[in-house]
């Protein structure tokens, strides 16, 4: 029989579990809508994002439960400070998703599509890239596999650099077309928010580097550990 | 504890019972050979002693003891024995051997003790005399019934002990031999009933390791060929059963693999037992070893979770349909169960998941193509009927008015007319090709490019544009078709080249072969279609843009037909399109297509 820690361990990994999906499913619907212009899933984003909030709280009291009954350590102890930083990633990337698909209002109410603006710059690529980092990251962790985790931080620099280029870009059309500024706002405003998104994966393949390896490779410290 | 071989087990007992049965054997013989040996040699003496007082009697009584001694001695000598003689009081008289006056009174000797009291007198004992061992038998002589002293005559009995030394150190020796010999025979003895155990032991390895064909060697002991039949048949048994399993198993996985509907059972904790390919399909799920891991872990979808928690909770069957966005777009419909063992308690839940995106998409479009249908009828209709009331209320007095309206109608009405034109040829050719029938017959294909380039030459004058025909062969190209379906397809083809090009430009038609097809290709320079329409290009009524489609009289069912008519030919459509440079569409033909090839 396993021991009351390890079976409280096995609870709150399927409870993370749950909440990992849950978020995941909401960026992508988010993302989709915001591409496709659904103003009706606005609502469905808004309210899932509440309950992820209640998660996420459930998650943290679960963990610090855990540590004051349990006293947990070694690889145990790093599991659950692993999970109270991801979990806090990820509820930050649940906000992001409703900030994203906030912005779809923009496009339903000038009755303008996405793909009127040229493939609306390189925001399809920084969608793919960026929700495969969370992807991977949430991979990583599942899998416990922390090389998986190293490619996700390689990533990260790609979409910076996107954003960057986008950036450029959306402000050359703002100037071009001003009447078109606030759809034009918008979308630059999602590929922040995008940008966003892999800089909290980045931190959970960081944390999951953490959880298994047991180093800490944040702020640069990555530089090292990877050569 | 270390075991012991058997052969370490057999030999000190093979040897404590040589030495138990050697050692009885060696004091019962010489035991037996020391009362023989005795009983001889007293026979003996006695013999001699009576012998040898019939001669001494006659000196006795004269007393003339130096006679005596004289004969004693002779007497001892030829015979070696020792004569002695002892009168009443046991001063030795006569020595054969010694002289009489070095001995000692010599009464309390057994011998003589025996012999003076009447009987036969008889010891063994070490002589300080002669320094051996002695065996003495002594009698009485008498003189007129009247005892006057003792006879007695005695022999060294060393070789006695020496034979039986000897005999012990022979049985020592011949021991020792027989052990040595003993131990060679336990060690082939023991080897013999140990080498088919051993073998036992192999052949049990071999099946463990997995060996099944393995057969021991029957021995020729009864108890072990027993063992080894029994042996072998359990192998055989084992191994057919094993067979059986393996068949099931594998059986099993065949079918769960080459299922469309993906698979998953998990067990009472939420792990995985099987996943089939079409799940891991699904999910895109690239890694081998999913059993074991909880579903939430492999598969990163709430529904699909909730459902698996629903059926593990529930008796009944739970069905859900569950869209994913990632990592495919899919809709599925789930059916899940809980799995139960004999005893009736829940062991696990079984999900089955069918896809249903195409489907779905399907439903959805026929709803639009009836919402479209209504669309379309009904603005021309609103039209011609609006100009039709403006015409009656103005009593038809601006003649140049009524002109303009009814010109208006006009086109209303052939618009309305040959979107019904479309609509009936498109159900026609769907019907046929239910039906899996349509006319064929063999014919050039160039000569109906040819035919359907001259329809649109008009068109294509308009706007100036220039259409080629070229046929890579370079020869005429026969095959078998419906010659107006063909021509209606090229037709509604360059029909959209012309329609989405810009004057002045340049229209490609080709026909080329390759890998068992015929391929009509157009290409044009014109809009082009950006990548997120093509899918649903061939959708009835898809228009990528409908304002400006209509606007040049499309209906959107052009694409449709043309996909139709490839269809009922067993072909295909395909489409390559760059925004702004231009598109291509190709038809292909399968170059022998016949009626049973369309029936699968
Ligand atoms: N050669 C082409 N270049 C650019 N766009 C095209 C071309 N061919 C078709 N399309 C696009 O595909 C859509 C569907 O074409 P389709 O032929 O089915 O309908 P249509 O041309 O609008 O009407 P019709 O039924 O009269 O042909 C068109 O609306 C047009 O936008
Ligand atoms: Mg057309």
């Amino acid at each position: 029989m396993s021991s009351p820690l390890e079976k409280a361990i096995k609870d709150l990994n399927v409870m993370f579990l749950n909440y990992c999906a849950e978020v995941e499913q909401n960026v992508h619907l988010a993302v989709q809508s915001f591409m496709k212009t659904e103003p009706k899933n606005i609502q469905i984003v808004m309210d899932k994002d509440r309950q992820i909030d209640q998660l996420e709280i459930a998650i943290e009291e679960e963990c610090l439960r855990i540590m004051a009954v349990y006293q947990p350590l070694a690889k145990d102890l790093r599991f659950i400070v692993g999970i109270l930083k991801m979990n806090n990633d990820l509820e930050r990337i649940g906000d992001l998703a409703v900030n994203i698909v906030k912005k779809v209002t923009v496009f339903s109410d000038r009755d303008i599509r996405l793909s009127e603006y040229g493939g609306a710059f390189f925001l399809p690529e920084m969608i793919q890239k960026s929700l495969n980092m969370l992807k991977k990251s949430l991979d990583s962790f599942t899998q416990q596999d922390p090389e998986l985790a190293r490619e996700v931080c390689l990533i990260d620099d790609e979409v910076d650099a996107l954003k960057q280029e986008m950036k450029v870009l959306v402000l050359n059309k703002m100037k071009e077309s001003p009447e078109q500024i606030s759809t034009l706002s918008s979308i630059l405003r999602n590929s922040y928010h995008l940008e966003r998104i892999s800089d909290l994966s980045t931190n959970i393949a960081e944390d999951v580097i953490y959880w298994v390896d047991g180093d800490i490779i944040r702020h640069g410290g990555f530089a090292h550990s990877s050569s | 504890m270390k075991a012991k071989k058997l052969i370490w087990q057999l030999y000190p007992s093979y040897l404590l019972v040589i030495f138990i049965a050697l050692i009885l054997l060696v004091i019962y013989s010489s035991s037996a050979f020391k009362t023989f040996y005795l009983a001889q040699t007293s026979n003996d003496l006695r013999a001699r002693t009576l012998l040898m007082e019939t001669q001494v009697t006659p000196y006795f009584k004269s007393r003339e003891f130096l006679k005596l001694r004289a004969l004693i001695s002779e007497q001892g000598q030829k015979t070696s024995t020792r004569f002695t003689m002892v009168d009443l009081k046991g001063e030795v008289l006569v020595d054969s051997d010694e002289r009489p006056e070095k001995m000692d009174n010599h009464a309390q000797r057994p011998e003589i003790v025996q012999a003076l009291s009447g009987n036969w007198g008889m010891a063994t004992r070490y002589s300080r005399t002669l320094r051996t061992r002695m065996l003495y038998v002594a009698k009485a002589i008498q003189l007129d019934n009247q005892i006057v002293g003792v006879m007695r005559s005695s022999i060294p009995i060393n070789d006695l002990d020496e034979t039986l030394n000897g005999l012990m150190k022979k049985t020592i020796l011949w021991g020792v031999l027989i052990s040595i010999f003993s131990a060679m025979v336990g060690f082939f003895v023991s080897r013999k009933i140990s080498q088919p155990i051993q073998e036992f032991a192999m052949g049990a390895d071999e099946i463990s390791t997995g060996n099944f064909e393995f057969q021991l060697p029957v021995p020729n002991t009864q108890e072990f060929k027993q063992l080894a039949d029994a042996f072998n048949n359990m192998s055989f048994q084992i191994k057919d059963r094993i067979q059986t399993v393996l068949d099931h198993v594998s059986e099993k996985e065949t079918i769960l693999s080459t299922m469309i509907e993906g698979v998953i059972t998990v067990d009472v904790d939420g792990a995985i037992t099987t996943m089939n390919q079409s799940a891991k399909t699904y999910f895109c799920i690239e890694s081998d070893d999913v059993k074991g891991r909880s579903v939430g872990e492999v598969v990163r979808n709430t529904a699909i979770q909730t459902m698996i928690h629903q059926a593990l909770a529930s008796n009944e069957l739970v069905q859900e349909d569950i869209a994913l966005l990632h990592p495919q777009k899919l809709i599925l419909h789930g059916h899940g169960m809980a799995l139960k063992n004999a005893k009736q308690e829940c062991v696990g839940a079984l999900i089955v998941l069918h896809d249903i995106t195409r489907i779905k998409r399907l439903e959805k479009m026929r709803q639009n193509f009836v919402a479209n249908v209504s669309h379309e009828l009904k603005t021309p209709i609103t039209l011609i009927k609006g100009f039709l009331e403006t015409l009656f209320r103005s009593d038809f007095e601006d003649k140049n008015e009524t002109e303009e309206f009814l010109t208006i109608i006009q086109d209303h009405t052939i618009r309305l007319e040959s979107i019904i034109d479309d609509l009936l040829s498109l159900s026609k050719i769907e019907q046929e090709q239910e039906n899996k029938w349509i006319e064929t017959e063999r014919d050039c294909m160039n000569e109906v490019i040819e035919r359907a380039i001259v329809l649109c030459q008009k068109k294509a004058h308009q706007k100036a544009l220039n259409i080629k025909f070229e046929s890579e062969s370079g020869k005429k190209v026969m095959a078998k078709m419906n010659v107006s379906l063909m021509e209606q397809a090229v037709i509604n083809l360059l029909d959209n080249a012309i329609k989405y090009s810009s004057d002045n430009a340049q229209i490609d038609v080709l026909l080329a072969q390759s890998s068992g097809e015929n391929i009509v290709s157009v290409r044009d320079q014109g809009c082009g279609i950006s990548q997120e329409h093509i899918p649903h290009l061939f959708e009835r009524f898809y228009r990528v843009d409908a304002a400006r489609s209509r606007e040049l009289g499309g209906t959107g069912l052009g694409l449709a037909i043309v996909k139709h008519i490839a269809e009922s030919h067993s072909g295909r459509v395909s489409v390559t399109s760059e925004e702004n440079k231009g598109s291509q569409f190709s038809i292909y033909i399968p170059m022998t297509h016949h009626k049973e090839e369309k029936n699968v």
